[in-house]
C-alpha cells in the first residue's frame, strides 16, 4: 500500500535532516505513529499528502506522489493537527470544493454523527477549534481515498465524537482503507487491536510491534 | 505615550533595522563608499538633477522607494501577525488619534533613510525652480509615510466584528446564497483580509493614471504613461505577494487535492483580470483618444501578464520578499524597454510564457524560506 524509499526531509536553510527513511513498506492496515514532540510525524504526513517537499520517493497503491500527483492525490486524504482554513469560507464551501475536486463518496455517517450540517454554513472565523476538527476530519474522509493520515484526530473532540470516529476509522478499514494516526493520546482498545505501532525516534521511523 | 513609542521603536524600528543591517551596508556602499570622497557631493548632486529633470530617472526612483516602503510595511505585518506578537493587539485600547500618531512615528522612523535623500531632492528642485517636481516629490513622500502609518493602524485593531460593509456583503450572500468556488478563493482573500492593502494600491494607481489621462489629456505624453503603467504594477507586487502568501498558508491544504496544474494558474491569472478591472476601466473612460482602444486592451492583458510572472517568480524565490522585490525592480526597467519596441501584444505573450515556464517548473518544488 504504502512505499517510502530513501525519503530525507530537510527544512530550507537547515544542514541536518529531521527525518531519513531509507525504505518502509506498509501494507494495508491501521497505524499508530508515535514520538515525541518534534520527532517529525506532522513532516512526515505533510510529505506524504503531497503539502511539503522532500528527497526520496513515496508510492501508494504504486502511484508515485509527484509524477503521478493527480492519481495520487485522490488517493491520500489528510486531516491537520490544527487544521487551518481561509476565515471567509464557510464548511459548505470547503465541503464543496473537496467534494468536487476528491469525486467519489461523500461521508454521511461522520458528517451526520458529527453534527457539522448545524455549522457548515457559517464561515471558518466563527468556528471553534472543535467545529474546526469536526470540519477536517469531513473534508479527510471525501472521496475514495486509500490511505488517510490523521495527525492528532482526537484533539478538541468531545467523547461523542470521539466514539463516532473511532467507530468510524474500524468501519472504512474493513472496506479497504488504511490509516497512518498520530495520537498522544492512547487509542481505545477496540481500535488498538490489529492497529500496528510505529515509532518515530532517532529522526527515522522504526516498527514497534507487528 | 513615551512608554508605548519606546516599546514600539523597540519592536518594529531598532529590530527593523537590526535585521536589515546588512542590506543598508551594502547600500550605503554602493552610494556613499564607492565615490572618492571629493566628488561625492557632485556625484549626488548629479544623480539628484537627472531626477529631477527626466521622467523615467524618476520613475525608476519612485519605484525603489515604494518597494522599500513595501519592506517596511511587510516587515511591520509579519512582526504583527507572528502569533508570539499576540501582545501587540493591546494597543487597541490606545485612542485613535494616539495610536495614529504613534504609527505615524514608526512609520517615518522606518522610512527615514528615503526621506533624507528625498529631502535633498525636494531642496534641489525648488532652488532649480522646478515647484511641481519638488512638490510632486514631497507628496509621494508624505503618501508613502501615512500609507505604512494607516496600514500598521488598521494591521493591529482588525477585529472579529464585521463592519458595515461586511455585513451588507454578509446580508447579500445570505440572500442570494452566493458560493465561493476554487476560483474565486485569493479575490474573496484580498476583499477580506487585505481591503486596506488593496484600497492603497487602487488610489496608488488611479491616482497616477489620472496624471496621465486627465490632467495632462491634452498633451498625453506616451514615455510619461509608460513609467506610470510600470509604477502601478509594482505597486500592485504587494496584492501578488499576498496572494501567494495566503495560497501557501491558509490554502496549503489544497496541494493535497487533484488540482491541475493550469487550474492553479488560471485563478492566479483570473485573480489578477479581477484586481486590474478598475484601471481597464478608468483608462478606457478616460482616455479621449489618446490611445488605440485595442492598445489599452494589450496594455490589461500585459498588466495581468506581469503580475503572472512576479508570481512565478515569487514562487522561484520560495517567497522570499527581498529576491522578489529585485525580481520586481529588474522587470519593471526590462518591461520599460521592451515596451518601446511598441510590439504590446508580442511582449504580453513573451512575459505570459516566462511566467508560465517558472511557473510550472517551480509550483510544486516551492517550500517557503
Amino acid at each position: 500500500m504504502l512505499n517510502i524509499t530513501n525519503y530525507i526531509k530537510k527544512y530550507p536553510g537547515q544542514q541536518e535532516p529531521v527525518l531519513v527513511i531509507s525504505s518502509l513498506i506498509l501494507k494495508k492496515g491501521i497505524y499508530w505513529i508515535k514520538g515525541e514532540n518534534g520527532a517529525g510525524k506532522t513532516s512526515l504526513f505533510k510529505s506524504i499528502a503531497g503539502l511539503i517537499t522532500f528527497e526520496g520517493d513515496i508510492t501508494v497503491n504504486d502511484l508515485h506522489s509527484r509524477k503521478q500527483r493527480m492519481q495520487y492525490t485522490k488517493q491520500v486524504n489528510y486531516a491537520e493537527a490544527e487544521p487551518l482554513y481561509p476565515p471567509f469560507l464557510s464548511g459548505k464551501d470547503l465541503i464543496d470544493f473537496y467534494f468536487e475536486t476528491k469525486q467519489g463518496d461523500f461521508p454521511k455517517v461522520i458528517f451526520d454523527g458529527f453534527g457539522v450540517a448545524k455549522f457548515m454554513k457559517q464561515k471558518t472565523a466563527t468556528y471553534s477549534s472543535g467545529m474546526m476538527k469536526k470540519l477536517s476530519l469531513v473534508l479527510a474522509f471525501t472521496g475514495r481515498p486509500t490511505l488517510i493520515l490523521l495527525d492528532e484526530p482526537l484533539i478538541a473532540l468531545d467523547t461523542a465524537a470521539v466514539e463516532i470516529l473511532e467507530q468510524y476509522i474500524l468501519q472504512s478499514s474493513k472496506t479497504g482503507v488504511s490509516f497512518l494516526i498520530t495520537s498522544h493520546q492512547p487509542l481505545a482498545p477496540r481500535l488498538m487491536e490489529g492497529t500496528t505501532t510505529l515509532l518515530l525516534q532517532n529522526k527515522t521511523l522504526v516498527t514497534a510491534s507487528l | 505615550m513615551k512608554t508605548v513609542l519606546r516599546f514600539l521603536l523597540k519592536v518594529l524600528v531598532r529590530q527593523f533595522y537590526l535585521i536589515n543591517a546588512g542590506f543598508f551596508l551594502f547600500l550605503f556602499f554602493i552610494f556613499f563608499g564607492v565615490i572618492n570622497g571629493s566628488q561625492l557631493i557632485s556625484y549626488h548632486q548629479s544623480l539628484i538633477l537627472g531626477m529631477i529633470d527626466s521622467p523615467v530617472y524618476m520613475g525608476a526612483v519612485w519605484c525603489c522607494w515604494f518597494l522599500y516602503n513595501f519592506k517596511c510595511i511587510a516587515f511591520c505585518n509579519a512582526v504583527i501577525s507572528a502569533p508570539e506578537s499576540s501582545y501587540i493587539y493591546s494597543l487597541k485600547a490606545v485612542r485613535l488619534f494616539k495610536q495614529l500618531t504613534l504609527y505615524l512615528a514608526v512609520s517615518s522612523l522606518q522610512y527615514l533613510p528615503v526621506l533624507i535623500y528625498a529631502g535633498f531632492v525636494i531642496y534641489m528642485a525648488f532652488s532649480k525652480a522646478m515647484v511641481i517636481t519638488g512638490l510632486l516629490v514631497l507628496t509621494f513622500q508624505l503618501l508613502m509615510v501615512v500609507l505604512g502609518a494607516f496600514i500598521l493602524y488598521f494591521s493591529i485593531n482588525k477585529n472579529n466584528h464585521a463592519n458595515p460593509l461586511e455585513k451588507l456583503t454578509g446580508l447579500l450572500v445570505r440572500l442570494y446564497n452566493i458560493p465561493l468556488k476554487y476560483p474565486a478563493f485569493l479575490t474573496g482573500h484580498i476583499f477580506s483580509d487585505k481591503k486596506m492593502a488593496f484600497a492603497g494600491v487602487k488610489i496608488f494607481s488611479i491616482l497616477l493614471l489620472s496624471v496621465s489621462f486627465i490632467r495632462n489629456g491634452d498633451h498625453f505624453d506616451a514615455d510619461f504613461f509608460s513609467i506610470f503603467f510600470q509604477l502601478i504594477l509594482t505597486g500592485h507586487a504587494v496584492l501578488v505577494f499576498y496572494c501567494v502568501q495566503f495560497n501557501e498558508s491558509q490554502l496549503q491544504f489544497s496541494r493535497n487535492l487533484p488540482i491541475p496544474l493550469y487550474k492553479i494558474a488560471g485563478m492566479y491569472l483570473l485573480t489578477f483580470s479581477f484586481l486590474l478591472l478598475p484601471e481597464l476601466l478608468f483608462m478606457l473612460i478616460n482616455n479621449h483618444g489618446n490611445l488605440p482602444i485595442l492598445h489599452i486592451v494589450e496594455l490589461y492583458l500585459t498588466a495581468i501578464a506581469t503580475l503572472f510572472f512576479y508570481t512565478a517568480t515569487l514562487y522561484a524565490c520560495g517567497l522570499n520578499m527581498e529576491r522578489m522585490l529585485l525580481f520586481v525592480f529588474i522587470s519593471f526597467l526590462v518591461i520599460f524597454f521592451l515596451q518601446k519596441a511598441g510590439q504590446q501584444l508580442l511582449l504580453m505573450l513573451g512575459i505570459l510564457a516566462a511566467g508560465g515556464a517558472v511557473f510550472w517548473t517551480h509550483y510544486f518544488g516551492f517550500e517557503q524560506e
